[in-house]
C-alpha cells in the first residue's frame, strides 16, 4: 500500500515536473535591457510559471533544450513598461468626493479585472498600471498595482500608495475643504492626529504608515503653490514625496532635490510646452528620478521627446520602468528582468527609445499577450 | 551655311581679329580662361558660371536612387550637379568642399501642410471663398516659422484651417535669401472643407453639408460657358467692326470726322487708323467712357473742344452725355466701353448724321455693340483651373462617408488632381482611395490626436499612428505634414512613429520629402538627391528617425540657410 502511494506521488511529483519543465519557455533577442545602464547581447530569458527562471549565459544548458524556443531575431528586449497612476476609465468608481479623509479606502475595490481599458494596455506594451482613487478628495485612498492578463487582469499589489490630492478636483463646494488653505490645513490636521499615538483606526493607520515611511506616499499636485505646500508638508513631516502631476516642477527642483522627491509627469506631446519637455533632462541633471504616465504610445512619446530635448538614455528607461515600479513598490516584481521577477517582457524591433521601433511581441506574467486590437 | 572650309577661314579671321583688337583679354597662365563675347564655345556672352561647391557625407539617403556610402554630391548655384560615392564622383579642382564623415544626408524636408507665417486671423478664417489667396496674408516677420530651416524644412505649404467650406488657395514657400519666401515653382491648391467635425450630427445635415460644394462646382459650366460666349462675342464684335469701319471710312469723304471719330473709339479693329489732324468738329455725341488705345492723337472732342489735342483721356471729360455718366472699368481684362451710352439718344447732331448716312445707305451696316463682359469672380477663376488640372484641389474629410463624397466628387468633375487631408477613417476605403490615385496628407499620428467618432466604432479600432501605414499598403501616395509650424520641427518623428506603427522605413522617409514634393507639384525639383534637382540637403548627426539626432546642416537652393553651433 505505502509502496504503491510513495510510488504513485513519486510518479505524479515527476510528471509534474517535467510538466513544469516542458512549459518553460526560451526567448532569445538580439539585445536584452535588463535594467537601466545594464545592457548586454546575451539576450534569453528562461520563463517558468510566469517568472523569470533565469537570464543569458546563467540559464543552466538543460533547461535551454527542453524549453519551448521563441527567437526573435535582432530585436531588442525590455521589462514591460509600468505607468504608476491612472484611472482605467473607472473614474466614477474611484471617486469619493463625499469625504475629504477617506485614506483606508482601497481602489483594489473598484477593479474590474475584464475592464477593456486594461485589456488593451497590454497589448501595446504595458504591463503593470497603478489603478489610483481619483483627485476628489483630499486624502484619497490607497492605490493597487493591477496587471493586465490574457483572459483577466488581476491585483499585483493592494496596498500601493496612499495617494493625495491638493489639485482643485479635490476642492469642491459640497463639502470641506473648499481652497487650498483648507486642504493644506486639513492635511496638517490629519498628519498631526496620525502622530499620536492614542489615536486609532484603520484609517489613522494608513496615514501612519506613510509618515514612518512603511507605505509611499504620493500628493497629487500641479501649480506652483500646491507643489511648494506639498513640499513643505513632506518637509514638516519627514517623509519623501512622490509628487503626481508636477507640471510647475521646473520652478523649483532645488526644493524637490532637497526633499528627495520623486515625480511622476503627465505625457509629453506635439503640443507640450517648451519648458515641460525639457523638465525631463534637467530633473536627471539633478538627479531627481522620475517617471512618465499613459498608455504605452503616450509613454515612447514621452520618453523620446524628452530624449530630444537632452534626456539621456538611462534615465528615460528609468522612467518607463524602473523608477515607476519602485513608485509603486513593486520593484520587486516587475520593471526590470531579473531572476524571480514577472515575466513581464516587450520585445522591440529596434531600441525602444527610438519611435521607428515596433512591437513585436508582449509577455505578462509568461503569457503572450496577443493583441484584441487587429494589425 | 558656310562651306567648312569658308567657315574655318571666318573662325580663324576672327580669332585674329579678336586676339589683335582686343589684346588685354588675353588670360594670365594659371587662371581659368574668361569667357570674351565669342568664347571659345562660340557662344554669346553670359554671367560667369556659379562655383562648384561639393559635400561630402558619411551617408546620403537620396530618396529616389537608394543610400550611398561616403557620397558626395556637388552643387553649383542653385541646383545638384552631380551625386554619387566620392569614388565615382571627384571633386572638381580648386572647389571647395565640405565634409561629415560620420553624418547622414537627407533631401530638405517637405512640409505638406502647416499654418507657418500665416497669422491666425488668416489660417482660422471662416469667411473664405475659393478665390482668396493665403500668399496675400502672409506675414513673413514670423519668427517662430523663420525657424523652419533649423529643422531641416526647405519647402513648406500653408493654407487655411478654419472652419468655412471653402479656404482658398494655399501658399507654397521655400526658403529663400531671406527666410522663407512665397514660390511660383507649382500651382497653389484650393482648399475645401468637406466634414461634419467630430460631433455626431443629423444624417441630413450630413448629407447637404457633402452636397453643399457640388452647388459652386455646378455653377462653374454656367460662367464657362459665358466666359467662351464672351470670347466669341467679341470675335464677332471684331469682325463686325471692321465691316462697319470699312463701309463708313471707304465710302464716304464727307463723312472723315465721323470716321474719325469712330476710329478713336475703342475696339477690336486693328486696322490702320489715320492719326487724328483735327478739322471737322467731332459731333456732340460722343459716348462716355471711350478711351483711346493707341498712342498720339484722340481728340477730346465736345463743342470748341477741336482737334490738335494729342491727349488721351480715358474717361469723358467731356460734356456729360445724356447717356449717363461715363462708367468705370469693369472686372479683369478689358476696360468695356458703354455701348448703351452711345447707343442713347444723344441729341439731334450724331442722329441726324445716321439719318443722313441712313439715307444715303439703306443697307449700311449698323455699327456694333461691344458685348457685355462677364463679371469675373475670383473663386470661379480657380474652380475653373482646379477643374482643368492646372490647380489641385485639396479636400479636408474624415469619416467614411466624406471620403466616398470627395471621392465621387472627384469623378464628377472630373477633377485632375485631387488631395485628401486627414482621410482619418481612410484605412476603411483605402482601396477606394488607391483606385482613385488620390494622395492623402495626413497630420495627426500622436495617440489621442483623432476623435473616436471620426473611425466607425467596432472590433478593428486602429491606433492613429497605423494611419499612413494601411493608406500605403493599399497603394496609396501618403505624406506626413505637422500641421502647424509649432510642430514641424518634430516632422522626422512623426515618420519615425509610422514607420514604427508599420509604415516601411523607406516610405516614412519619402513621406515627408518626395511624396509631399510631388503632391505640390515640384516633385520633380525637389523632395529628393538626384542631378538636376534643386540642392537642398538636410545634414544631420545620425539617422534622420533616432530621437537623439541633431540637425548639423541645412542647405537650400545651393545656399547654406542653416548651420548648427560646433560643440
Amino acid at each position: 500500500m505505502t509502496y504503491s502511494l510513495t510510488r504513485a506521488c513519486a510518479l505524479t511529483a515527476l510528471a509534474l515536473a517535467a510538466a513544469a519543465h516542458a512549459q518553460d519557455t526560451l526567448i532569445t533577442a538580439g539585445r536584452m535591457i535588463v535594467a537601466p545602464g545594464v545592457e548586454t547581447d546575451a539576450a534569453a530569458l528562461l520563463i517558468r510559471g510566469g517568472e523569470i527562471a533565469a537570464l543569458g549565459d546563467e540559464i543552466p544548458g538543460d533547461a535551454r533544450s527542453s524549453a519551448t524556443r521563441v527567437a526573435y531575431d535582432g530585436a531588442v528586449l525590455m521589462a514591460g513598461l509600468v505607468s504608476v497612476h491612472g484611472y482605467l476609465d473607472q473614474q466614477g468608481d474611484l471617486a469619493e468626493t463625499v469625504d475629504a479623509v477617506t485614506p483606508d479606502l482601497r481602489s483594489a475595490d473598484a477593479f474590474d479585472p475584464f475592464g477593456e481599458a486594461l485589456a488593451k494596455l497590454g497589448p501595446q506594451g504595458l504591463t503593470s498600471y497603478g489603478l489610483a482613487p481619483y483627485s476628489a478628495n483630499t486624502f484619497a485612498g490607497i492605490a493597487a498595482a493591477v496587471k493586465p492578463g490574457t483572459a483577466r487582469g488581476r491585483v499585483l499589489d493592494g496596498d500601493a500608495y496612499l495617494k493625495l490630492a491638493l489639485v482643485d478636483t479635490a476642492r469642491t463646494d459640497q463639502r470641506y475643504p473648499t481652497s487650498l488653505m483648507g486642504a493644506v490645513d486639513l492635511c496638517r490636521l490629519v498628519f498631526d492626529t496620525a502622530r499620536d499615538a492614542s489615536v486609532s483606526g484603520a484609517d489613522v493607520a494608513v496615514v501612519r504608515e506613510a509618515l514612518d515611511g512603511s507605505r509611499i506616499l504620493a500628493i497629487h499636485a500641479n501649480t506652483a503653490s500646491e507643489l511648494g505646500r506639498a513640499l513643505d508638508l513632506a518637509e514638516r513631516y519627514q517623509f519623501r514625496p512622490v509628487l503626481l502631476g508636477a507640471a510647475q516642477a521646473g520652478d523649483m527642483i532645488e526644493r524637490i532635490v532637497e526633499a528627495e522627491a520623486s515625480l511622476v509627469l503627465a505625457p509629453l506631446t506635439l503640443d507640450s510646452k517648451q519648458e515641460a519637455l525639457e523638465l525631463p533632462a534637467k530633473l536627471a541633471a539633478r538627479g531627481v528620478r522620475f517617471s512618465f504616465v499613459g498608455d504605452a504610445a503616450r509613454m515612447r512619446w514621452s520618453a523620446a521627446l524628452a530624449a530630444r530635448h537632452g534626456l539621456g538614455r538611462d534615465a528615460a528607461i528609468a522612467a518607463l520602468t524602473r523608477t515607476p515600479a519602485e513608485q509603486l513598490g513593486v520593484a520587486d516584481h516587475v520593471g526590470s528582468l531579473r531572476a524571480n521577477h514577472d515575466a513581464d517582457v516587450v520585445v522591440f524591433s529596434g531600441d525602444p527609445l527610438d519611435l521607428s521601433s515596433h512591437l513585436l511581441a508582449v509577455y505578462a506574467d509568461g503569457a503572450l499577450l496577443t493583441s484584441e486590437i487587429a494589425r | 551655311m558656310l562651306q567648312p572650309s569658308l567657315r574655318g577661314a571666318a573662325l580663324a579671321v576672327l580669332t585674329v581679329l579678336t586676339h589683335g583688337v582686343l589684346p588685354a583679354q588675353e588670360p594670365e597662365p594659371g587662371t581659368p580662361p574668361r569667357r570674351g563675347p565669342r568664347g571659345a564655345a562660340g557662344r554669346d556672352a553670359r554671367p560667369p558660371m556659379a562655383p562648384v561647391v561639393g559635400l561630402r557625407v558619411g551617408t546620403i539617403h537620396t530618396v529616389s536612387d537608394g543610400t550611398i556610402e561616403d557620397g558626395r554630391i556637388l552643387m553649383r548655384g542653385r541646383r545638384i550637379l552631380a551625386i554619387g560615392p566620392a569614388s565615382e564622383v571627384p571633386l572638381p579642382e580648386g572647389a571647395e568642399e565640405s565634409s561629415y564623415p560620420e553624418a547622414h544626408a537627407y533631401p530638405g524636408l517637405v512640409d505638406a501642410l502647416s499654418d507657418a507665417f500665416a497669422p491666425p486671423s488668416e489660417v482660422g478664417n471662416k469667411s473664405w471663398d475659393a478665390g482668396v489667396d493665403m500668399a496675400d496674408g502672409l506675414d513673413p516677420f514670423d519668427k517662430q516659422a523663420q525657424k523652419l530651416a533649423q529643422y531641416g524644412i526647405t519647402t513648406t505649404y500653408v493654407a487655411n484651417r478654419g472652419e468655412g467650406q471653402w479656404r482658398g488657395m494655399g501658399a507654397l514657400l521655400r526658403v529663400g535669401r531671406n527666410g522663407f519666401e512665397h514660390s511660383d515653382l507649382g500651382a497653389d491648391a484650393v482648399s475645401l472643407r468637406l466634414t461634419a467635425g467630430p460631433n455626431d450630427a443629423h444624417p441630413l445635415a450630413r448629407a447637404g453639408a457633402l452636397d453643399a460644394p457640388k452647388a459652386t462646382l455646378k455653377q462653374l459650366e454656367g460662367y464657362k460657358k459665358s466666359l467662351e460666349k464672351h470670347e466669341k462675342d467679341l470675335e464677332t464684335y471684331a469682325e463686325d467692326y471692321e465691316k462697319w469701319l470699312a463701309h463708313y471710312r471707304g465710302d464716304k469723304k464727307d463723312e472723315t470726322a465721323e470716321g474719325k471719330e469712330k476710329e478713336t473709339e475703342k475696339g477690336e479693329s486693328g486696322g490702320p487708323e489715320t492719326p487724328d489732324a483735327g478739322g471737322a468738329t467731332p459731333p456732340a455725341g460722343r459716348g462716355p467712357g471711350r478711351r483711346g488705345r493707341r498712342p498720339g492723337g484722340r481728340t477730346p472732342g465736345g463743342p470748341g473742344g477741336g482737334g490738335g489735342e494729342a491727349v488721351a483721356l480715358p474717361f469723358a471729360e467731356q460734356d456729360p452725355q445724356p447717356g449717363g455718366p461715363p462708367r468705370g472699368p469693369r472686372g479683369r481684362g478689358r476696360r468695356p466701353q458703354d455701348p448703351e451710352g452711345e447707343k442713347a439718344p444723344e441729341g439731334g447732331d450724331e442722329s441726324a448724321e445716321k439719318d443722313e448716312g441712313k439715307k444715303k445707305d439703306e443697307d449700311a451696316p449698323k455699327r456694333p455693340k461691344y458685348p457685355k463682359p462677364v463679371e469675373r469672380d475670383p473663386a470661379k477663376d480657380a474652380l475653373l483651373e482646379v477643374v482643368d488640372g492646372k490647380r489641385p484641389l485639396r479636400v479636408e474629410a474624415h469619416r467614411v462617408d466624406e471620403i466616398r463624397a470627395v471621392l465621387a466628387l472627384g469623378r464628377e468633375f472630373e477633377i485632375g488632381r485631387l488631395v485628401l487631408e486627414h482621410a482619418s477613417a481612410g484605412d476603411r476605403v483605402a482601396d477606394e482611395i488607391a483606385r482613385a490615385g488620390v494622395p492623402v496628407v495626413v497630420t495627426e499620428l500622436m495617440p489621442g490626436s483623432v476623435p473616436k467618432t471620426y473611425g466607425e466604432v467596432g472590433d478593428d479600432e486602429m491606433a492613429e499612428g497605423a494611419l499612413p501605414a494601411r493608406l500605403h499598403a493599399a497603394g496609396v501616395a501618403v505624406a506626413i505634414a505637422s500641421g502647424s509650424a509649432r510642430k514641424s520641427r518634430f516632422l522626422p518623428m512623426a515618420a519615425a512613429w509610422a514607420a514604427g506603427q508599420g509604415l516601411p522605413r523607406d516610405a516614412a522617409l519619402r513621406a515627408i520629402t518626395l511624396t509631399p514634393a510631388e503632391i505640390l507639384g515640384i516633385g520633380d525639383r525637389v523632395g529628393s538627391l538626384r542631378a538636376g534637382k534643386l540642392a537642398d540637403v538636410l545634414v544631420t548627426s545620425g539617422p534622420l528617425f533616432e530621437s537623439e539626432t541633431r540637425v548639423l546642416r541645412v542647405i537650400a537652393n545651393g545656399t547654406t540657410a542653416y548651420e548648427a553651433p560646433s560643440r
